[in-house]
């Protein structure tokens, strides 16, 4: 008899756990049908949450990434259009120069083409984006090319021609000068001057080292062009002859000889900047493979920790069915139990 | 025989069924009440005639051994299942959205965006607002875990209180059953309420129940310290209010002889104290530790290195401690860097310090200066420093999360190994419940009240009151009768 017996008590506790079990199970399917993730991440993954934590870490990472990649490639995108047009202010340099060499009574025109076009690539140079010169190297805060009147190139240079020659190039004396001598003036004072260690104390204020970018969670590159290019001190430097030396101050030969030179360092620079704009287009080519690798990965990673905290709909669904029918069955059974009494019948 | 002693047996018939009559009425009455034992009253027969004796109905030792057991282990592995999502909550948020894991990647993301554009103080500002929010995360979690096990001593203070008064219960209880027995009396109700005292007992600490002569008991504590025999014995406890990472809590001793707590997520633990005590002196110090090893992680990334190559140490950058400028050793846990991890002042405009030296360097001199000329855009000391969050280090094993990994790897694997034991706690406090739930059920079954049956025996009981009734009345006709006839 004892083994059959069921306390009174029991029944109704029973009754009363299970009811409550199911409404918890019924909070939690609720949630997962609404949300289609499970209820409680950590709860349902344990210890590999960590693993899912680290994957929406580096998804977290990745998003900013490709932001500040954008931002590199917006940089650099500039950086070429105006290598570009530096490179096309030394092309219309080059064609005056050659009409200078052959012909005469042409210098003025020349003179003006030199000046002009040291006045543009000064503030080509200077470009700035948001605050920062693209040209500057690292040190982005200054305007890399100096201002080539005012700010001290031009003193410098006329300061290494009255050394060398005694006076001025404005002086009626400079008429006597030679093609040789001129020549030579160019390629041992004004070369040193204006090329290699000479760029930087004369004209820029650019470092040597460029801005570096971090574009993928562990892949850096140079993320900016220095203004100490060797291709924008030689177009420069053609720039600097047509204006100084060109002009009738100065005898034919010694003209020419300065045409020559000009001409030689414009054909220099176009080779020497085209390479440049190159190797920058295959900097802002590997920011775009980054991004695309990012976003490959972005996906791979969004579907798996997606997958990881997954409920499938329809499970969901079908779970929420079964136990709305079991609470009412529930409800209706302990109605019914209430019922139940002998007291009913006696 | 004669018609008195008909008369008499008859009297004696109705008496016993009120007797029993009163008995289905108290169990009726106390059908409800959890841990009441069904009184049965037998018909006992003696020369003096019948009497009713009351029984109660009892349980197998070994079911009520099992009940107890489960009883103290389900409470303690609800308690670890219930404390951790408490902990996991205060100290990382809801699904991380709070913890140093999280804060580590905002830095991570404001020190890019930083190293993209460095000539921006804007951006600079930001990244050291990060790292700020950071250092509070972890100053907080820090916070709120010593705070944990202050409330856990409380706690436990309390649960101490507790067992004293039940003791003290015990006591009296315990005396009247022993009394009630010599004397013969019925001590059914005493019975039960010494059940119920032993089950709130075992809900503490868990017991092993030694029976004595004459009802009496003794309760010796799983881990062998007498707990009452005769007379309560003390359990003694003092609480610590304010907690650093450094202070160990105070012991639990029942006669003398500490309580231990217990360890794993699906816990040895069986009793509160016990839990309680894990809780605080397991759990609380390994997240701990890990925060600590996070501090430390951080001290380390950050730290600066000499610009000239002259060899001079490593020592704190953005992110220092009361220990520097010297950094933390390698490998090695230190206790507390999470509550003591501060910015370095030099890097903080509101302290006289300037945000741009996360770009420069130079926090301990001009030989830490990465950027001597004060560059405007030089990033490269930006990104090492984003770099170094990936970079391998070793973490110490105390920590529960060992081996070289990254800062972030680690502090998402820190997350997860809270997860874990929440889940492995979650599902073992299922189980333990189950089968606690399934045991009181057999027992609430063996010793409960059924009221259906207790209304048949009602029946069977007004039946034999009619019949006896019938008896006298037959007797009263039979010698008024017989009386007739004399007259």
């Amino acid at each position: 008899m004892k083994i059959s017996q069921v306390s009174t008590q029991s029944l109704f506790e029973n009754l009363r756990h299970s009811m409550s079990n199911l409404q918890r199970d019924f909070a939690d399917a609720q949630k997962e049908v609404a949300t289609g993730q499970v209820s409680d991440a950590g709860l349902s993954l344990g210890a590999t949450n960590g693993r899912r934590f680290n994957m929406v870490n580096d998804l977290n990472r990745m998003e900013v990434i490709t932001d500040t990649n954008n931002r590199t490639q917006a940089r650099l995108e500039m950086s070429i259009s105006a290598t570009g047009s530096v490179n096309e202010a030394a092309q219309s340099l080059f064609s005056t120069l050659t009409a200078s060499i052959g012909g005469t009574g042409t210098s003025h025109l020349t003179q003006a083409a030199g000046k002009s076009a040291v006045t543009a690539i000064s503030s080509l140079m200077n470009t700035a984006l948001n605050g920062e010169y693209l040209f500057g190297g690292i040190n982005s805060g200054e305007a890399p090319i100096a201002d080539y009147e005012n700010g001290g190139p031009k003193a410098a240079i006329d300061a290494a021609f009255l050394g060398h020659f005694g006076f001025n190039s404005t002086d009626p004396g400079a008429a006597t000068i030679s093609g040789a001598d001129m020549t030579n003036f160019i390629d041992t004072v004004l070369n040193p001057l204006i090329t290699g260690a000479g760029w930087a104390s004369t004209f820029s204020n650019a470092t040597d080292e460029t801005i570096t970018a971090r574009i993928g969670l562990s892949e850096s590159i140079t993320g900016s062009v220095s203004g100490n290019e060797q291709g924008f001190q030689s177009a420069m430097f053609a720039a600097v002859i047509a204006a100084e030396y060109i002009n009738d101050n100065f005898g034919a030969e010694a003209q020419s000889a300065a045409a020559q030179s000009a001409l030689d360092r414009v054909g220099n620079s176009t080779g020497q900047l085209a390479e440049l704009q190159g190797m920058t287009g295959l900097l802002v080519n590997r920011i775009s493979v980054s991004n695309e690798r990012i976003a490959v990965q972005m996906d791979e990673l969004t579907l798996h920790s997606d997958k990881m905290v997954a409920v499938d709909p329809y499970e969901a669904a079908t779970r929420l069915n079964s136990l709305i029918t079991q609470i009412e069955t529930s409800y209706t059974l302990t109605g019914r139990i209430q019922q139940l009494s002998l007291m009913r019948y006696i | 025989m004669s018609l008195t002693s008909a008369l008499q047996t008859a009297q004696n018939s109705l008496l016993n069924v009120t007797r029993q009559t009163s008995i289905v009425s108290r169990n009726v009455t106390d059908a409800g009440t959890e841990g009441y034992s069904r009184r049965e009253g037998v018909i006992d027969s003696s020369n003096l005639g019948s009497r009713v004796v009351v029984v109660r109905n009892g349980v197998e030792s070994q079911l009520s051994i099992a009940n107890l057991e489960a009883l103290s282990e389900s409470k303690a592995q609800s308690l670890i299942s219930d404390r951790l999502d408490q902990l996991s909550i205060t100290i990382n948020g809801l699904d991380g959205s709070r913890s140093p894991s999280e804060g580590l990647v905002s830095l991570h993301n404001s020190m890019q965006a930083y190293s993209a554009e460095p000539s921006n103080s804007l951006l600079a500002e930001a990244a050291l607002q990060d790292a700020k929010d950071l250092v509070n995360t972890l100053n907080n979690a820090s916070g709120s875990l010593q705070t944990f096990k202050t409330s856990m001593d409380l706690e436990l203070s309390n649960e101490v209180g507790k067992l004293n008064q039940l003791l003290a219960d015990f006591y009296t209880v315990n005396n009247e059953v022993t009394g009630g027995t010599r004397a013969g009396r019925d001590v059914s109700d005493a019975l039960d309420q010494r059940d119920r005292l032993l089950a709130d007992i075992n809900e503490i600490v868990p017991v092993n129940v030694l029976t004595r002569e004459g009802n009496d008991v003794a309760l010796m504590t799983k881990g062998g310290a007498t707990l009452f025999e005769k007379v309560p014995r003390d359990v003694t406890f003092d609480p610590i209010n304010i907690y650093s990472p450094a202070t160990t809590g105070n012991p639990i001793r029942i006669d003398g002889v500490p309580v231990l707590g217990g360890t794993g997520a699906n816990t040895t633990a069986s009793g509160s104290l016990s839990a309680m005590i894990q809780l605080r002196d397991d759990s609380g110090a390994t997240i701990q530790s890990q925060l600590d090893e996070v501090a430390r992680g951080l001290i380390t990334a950050f730290a600066e290195t000499d610009a000239t190559g002259g060899g001079a140490p490593a020592l704190t950058g953005l992110f220092t401690y009361s220990g520097g400028p010297g950094i933390p050793a390698a490998g090695v846990l230190q206790s507390g860097l999470a509550s003591d991890i501060a910015i370095n002042a030099a890097f903080d405009p509101a302290q006289g310090g300037s945000a741009s030296l996360m770009r420069d360097g130079g926090a301990n001199g001009a030989a830490y200066t990465h950027n001597p000329a004060g560059a405007a855009s030089y990033s490269d000391h930006l990104i090492s420093l984003v770099q170094s969050l990936d970079g391998t280090t070793a973490f110490d094993g105390q920590s529960e999360i060992g081996g070289s990994m990254s800062l972030l790897t680690y502090a998402a694997q820190s997350l997860g190994w809270l997860d874990g034991q929440r889940s492995e706690a979650s599902q073992s406090a299922a189980t333990k419940e189950a089968l606690h739930i399934r045991l009181s059920e057999k027992i609430s079954n063996q010793t409960g009240v059924n009221i259906d049956e207790e209304m048949a025996l009602l029946l069977q009981l007004e039946h034999s009151y009619e019949a006896s009734a019938r008896v006298i009345t037959a007797v009263d006709e039979m010698l008024a009768t017989l009386l007739s006839v004399v007259r």
